[in-house]
């Protein structure tokens, strides 16, 4: 027992800051329907300038404290309430967890672009000295880091549960769960009652934050990330609606993972492999057997589907004269682009564009699943990291080519991608999200650390595996190997989704009830779907591999594959250009930015302006960049042929298509008047264009 | 796969097939509830091939519901529902519809994405389990001529032929309504459940759209299950009526027999409250 005790108890202050994380995510959940991907990162925020205001500043704790958590962090909160989630129709999951994924994405990387990245450790303790011992339980010591977790989360958790229980705000935060429109007719000010939520809830991440920040002896953007997948696994576990059971379920979380520490034997793989995953582990657990989050999708608001009246946007149709010298135009690009890489390319650009072409394959596996399947998954890092993984050890083992081993990875990939899709296959939207990130956590802490290594050395890349001597054209085999590559990708890519799979898809983005209606195998589809995704990705992970000529877990974390579907988002999810332009303008812009000062450097500004792009999801859902794209189209069209009657404003396509607030009554001001102004994302793109 | 397994209509609903006796859809003793309230009460009725049913009652009578046990988007706790005989048991939606099946529904469901025409392509290969992604990637699933034809004469039928290349985010409630007609009989069902399909039309619309309905049921022998409020249009277009509330089956018989009967008065006038 004793021993026990002297493992659970240093688990505790995890714990405690899990549990703080997942009650803040219930909250907001709860109070408005916004299930908080930015959670980590906010809490990351607050860590981030307190320890600055602290460590480099000089500023009393008591006083950072006040700034960093009891003001900035809600603060944080009611901006991104105000500017963002507000604008976003209830109905939208689609945008609602893009734009968390964004500020996700986007915050850890802009702090340092902000700050600077220095002097980010040992953190002070806000209550109690972290170097004193104050008492001990059963014989382990338990200091002020400890202390200050558990009492802190001890009175904050109180107050939380009183403020729920016996205050009118707190009734009024239970009522906007059921429908915020309701509320709204009770005469309640709704839009008071999100932004206390949300004030509320971003203050618990703050909190957690300060407090995690002494336990790590250094502040990382990734051990938020893990703080926040442990809080969504606890929030599973409450089916998004319990606050106490989150709140238990974090600590105990918190627990196991020291006890788990202390009896497996500390040089396992299993253990090695294991306590990494174990949020991962029980947040699948929670996605499969909880039956409350399998019904997240349903529609909790009565009110929200009045009647169904369809969006009457009016389609846009690019003029065949201009259709005609567009293509050319993209002709003359792309001749001009091979030729001058097979000529004066200088070696620099060179190697930028042939990675910038590999990526391009990656995020083509996000245009089918994303785009065309209807799906947000975030793992399209991890099965790119399959195919590579593989190709590189079958040649490490085997000196197996590393063409041919793309082939056996694209398949195992898929393999990866099917599990993937039957373990979801009743998860949609949030589910769905939540399962392909665990998935990716998985592969990036427990199976990419152990396969990136052979007999305790990293796994290589050597030339002769590569054998692209066969074909060396002028030195540019690289370049011709991964064109050829996209360019089968791509052509595959379009013969689906012109074919009838790709017409299949289609439906069911339009209405998956009338899709099943009309005889399709919506869940073979779908299996179908994230197996051409995986091949997709798995040939594109291999040819990154042969660029960089290296492998290692870090190119395929899950990180990225958060950062991938941002990128992509940006750029236009449902067009194959929009993949190429992601691919070929996020190695770009990093190798741009290298000639600026080093703080703007490597991927961190790369990722701001990217996730930047991605917050307009909202208005934009076919991307910023292809909404500009048409809208620049659409006015050469009028000077160049102003009688031609196709000059109307550009139609957007988002993922998932019609769900997107294409049900909302239009015209008729909503209720809810701040949240849509009675006007669609939809109607609101088309007369941007006009 | 499954997905590949073709199930032709004559295989278990052939409306010629199903042997004497046998009507071609029945229901019987169906029960669904929501929480506590039971939606669908032990309903039991039969449709016979060829024949054009009218389902009438007050809102929140549970006639969507019962369509969705028919269509198995929903599962009732308890009876049964036949086709040509056979009980559709746990069988999925797309597999109904494939047995012939079609549907339309009371809160419009399109496929926003696509133009008229491609509604129709694509429920004509849905309906015989056509497509494979090796088809595609050879490039071989383009639409047939055949496909091509059928999908205008359906368009003509139902009266937005002229909007074939229309994308439907541009077409109104009531043209989206017709648009889910055709798209349901372009796959030639042996059964047609409407919900609602005149809500949304104007007064000469909803007369061609019994005229159509009308003609189908006779020309093809298509049982057509009619959901809908404006009994107007009822009274033309069936040859019986059952009439539910609340749940359960009040009333049956023909349209005149029902709308004498004082528990349906009662029901509709709504003297309860
Ligand atoms: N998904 C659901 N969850 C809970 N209750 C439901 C659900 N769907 C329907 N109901 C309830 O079941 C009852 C029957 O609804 P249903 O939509 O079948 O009626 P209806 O006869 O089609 O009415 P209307 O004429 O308005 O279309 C109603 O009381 C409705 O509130
Ligand atoms: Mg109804």
């Amino acid at each position: 027992m004793e021993h026990f005790l002297g493992f659970a108890i240093p688990g505790i202050p995890y714990g405690c800051t899990y549990a703080i994380v997942a009650v803040g995510l219930v909250l907001t959940y709860q109070a408005t329907g916004v299930f908080n991907f930015a959670f980590g990162a906010q809490a990351y925020t607050s860590a981030f300038v307190y320890t600055k205001l602290v460590q480099n500043d000089q500023f009393p704790i008591w006083l950072a404290f006040l700034l960093s958590v009891v003001v900035l962090a809600p603060l944080l909160g009611l901006i991104f309430d105000r500017f963002l989630f507000r604008k976003i129709p209830n109905s939208n999951t689609t945008a609602k967890l893009v734009t968390g994924l964004s500020l996700f994405v986007g915050i850890p990387a802009l702090l340092p672009v902000l700050f600077g990245s220095q002097n980010q450790y040992n953190s002070p303790s806000i209550l109690f000295n972290p170097d004193t011992v104050y008492f001990r339980v059963a014989g382990t010591p338990v200091n002020g880091i400890y202390l200050s977790s558990v009492v802190v989360t001890a009175v904050v958790l109180v107050a939380l549960v009183a403020l729920m229980r016996f205050t009118n705000l707190g009734l009024q935060m239970r009522g906007a769960v059921e429908s915020r429109r309701l509320v709204q007719l009770d005469g309640v000010n709704s839009g008071r009652v999100i932004a206390t939520a949300w004030a509320v809830s971003s203050f618990l991440a703050g909190l957690a934050g300060v407090l995690l920040a002494p336990i790590y002896g250094q502040l990382q953007a990734q051990d938020y990330a893990t703080l926040l997948v442990a809080a969504f696994a606890a929030a599973a576990w409450a089916a998004l609606r319990s606050m106490p059971i989150a709140a238990l379920v974090g600590i105990l979380m918190g627990i196991a993972d020291t006890v788990l520490q202390g009896y497996l034997p500390a040089t396992s793989t299993l253990s090695a492999a294991v306590l990494p995953s174990l949020p991962f582990i029980v947040l699948v657990a929670a996605l499969l057997l909880v039956p409350g989050m399998r019904r997240l999708q349903d529609d909790k608001d009565p009110l929200a589907s009045v009647d169904p009246p369809p969006p009457p946007t009016t389609a846009a149709v690019r003029a065949p004269q201009l259709s005609r010298v567009i293509r050319v135009l993209w002709y003359l690009l792309l001749g001009a682009f091979i030729i001058s890489m097979l000529s004066w390319m200088p070696k620099t650009w060179e190697s930028v564009f042939n990675s910038g072409l590999a990526f391009s394959t990656i995020f083509l596996s996000i245009t089918l699943i994303t785009g065309m399947g209807g799906q947000l998954s975030l793992s399209q890092a991890t099965l790119a990291g399959v195919g590579a993984f593989t190709a590189a050890q079958l040649a490490n083992h085997l000196g197996l080519n590393f063409l041919a081993g793309a082939v056996v990875g694209a398949v195992l990939a898929a393999a990866v991608a099917v599990v993937l899709a039957l373990a979801s296959l009743r998860l949609k939207g949030l589910g769905l999200a939540l399962m392909t990130i665990a998935a990716a956590l998985f592969f990036d802490n427990s199976v990419f650390s152990q396969v990136s290594v052979i007999n305790g050395r990293a796994l290589t890349v050597q030339a002769k595996w590569v054998g692209l001597g066969i074909l060396d054209v002028n030195g540019h085999s690289l370049f011709v190997v991964l064109m050829i590559v996209l360019v089968i990708c791509v052509a595959g890519v379009m013969l689906v989704r012109n074919g009838t799979t790709g017409r299949y898809l289609a439906a069911q983005r339009g209405s998956e009830t009338a899709a099943a209606g009309i005889g399709i195998n919506i869940t073979w589809q779908r299996i179908q779907i994230f197996a051409l995704s995986g091949v997709v990705a798995g040939i594109g992970g291999t040819m990154l591999v042969i660029q960089q000529q290296s492998v290692n877990a870090a190119q395929f974390n899950y990180e990225l594959s958060l950062a991938f579907v941002v990128i992509v988002i940006t750029t236009g999810v449902s067009t194959i250009e929009g993949a190429i332009q992601a691919g070929m303008g996020f190695v770009v812009i990093q190798q741009l930015l290298t000639y600026l000062p080093a703080r703007f450097g490597g991927t961190g500004l790369t990722f701001v302006l990217f996730a930047a792009g991605a917050l307009t999801y909202v208005a934009h859902p076919e991307g910023i960049l292809e909404f500009q794209k048409r809208r620049w189209t659409m006015r050469f069209q009028r000077l160049l042929f102003p009688d031609d009657p196709s000059s109307g404003p550009p139609a957007p396509r988002g993922i998932g298509g019609g769900d997107n607030g294409a049900k909302l009554p239009l015209g008729v001001p909503s209720l809810d008047g701040s949240h849509t102004g009675g006007v669609t994302p939809e109607s609101g793109t088309g007369l941007e264009g006009a | 796969m499954r997905g590949r397994k073709v199930l032709r209509p004559q295989e278990v609903a052939d409306p010629t097939g199903a042997p004497d006796g046998v009507s071609l859809l029945s229901v019987t003793g169906v029960t669904k509830w929501f929480g506590g309230i039971a939606a669908v009460r032990d309903v039991n009725f039969t449709v016979e091939s060829g024949e054009s049913v009218g389902l009438v009652g007050p809102n929140g009578a549970g006639k969507t519901t019962l369509f969705n046990c028919i269509c198995g988007q929903l599962r009732p706790e308890h009876g049964m529902v036949q086709l040509g005989g056979t009980e559709l048991g746990r069988l999925p939606t797309f597999q109904r519809a494939r047995l012939g099946i079609g549907r339309t529904y009371q809160r419009v469901e399109v496929f926003t994405d696509m133009t008229v025409a491609e509604h129709l392509l694509v429920a004509e290969r849905a309906r015989y389990a056509g497509g494979q992604l090796w088809h595609d990637l050879c490039n071989r699933s383009r639409p047939t001529p055949a496909e091509l034809k059928r999908v205008a004469q359906v368009l003509d039928m139902v009266g937005v032929g002229d909007r074939a290349d229309t994308p439907v985010s541009a077409l109104g409630l009531g043209s989206c309504r017709l648009v889910e007609l055709a798209r349901a009989l372009v796959a030639d069902p042996v059964l047609l459940l409407a919900d609602e399909p005149s809500s949304g039309l104007d007064v000469r619309e909803t007369q061609e759209l019994a005229n159509v309905l009308r003609t189908l049921q006779r020309e093809r022998g298509m049982a057509v299950l009619l959901v809908e409020h404006d009994l107007h249009m009822v009274a033309q277009v069936v040859d019986r009526v059952v009439v539910m509330d609340l749940g359960t089956v009040i009333a049956q018989g023909t349209f005149d027999e029902v709308m004498a009967d004082s528990t349906v008065r009662h029901a509709y006038l709504g003297t309860s409250g």
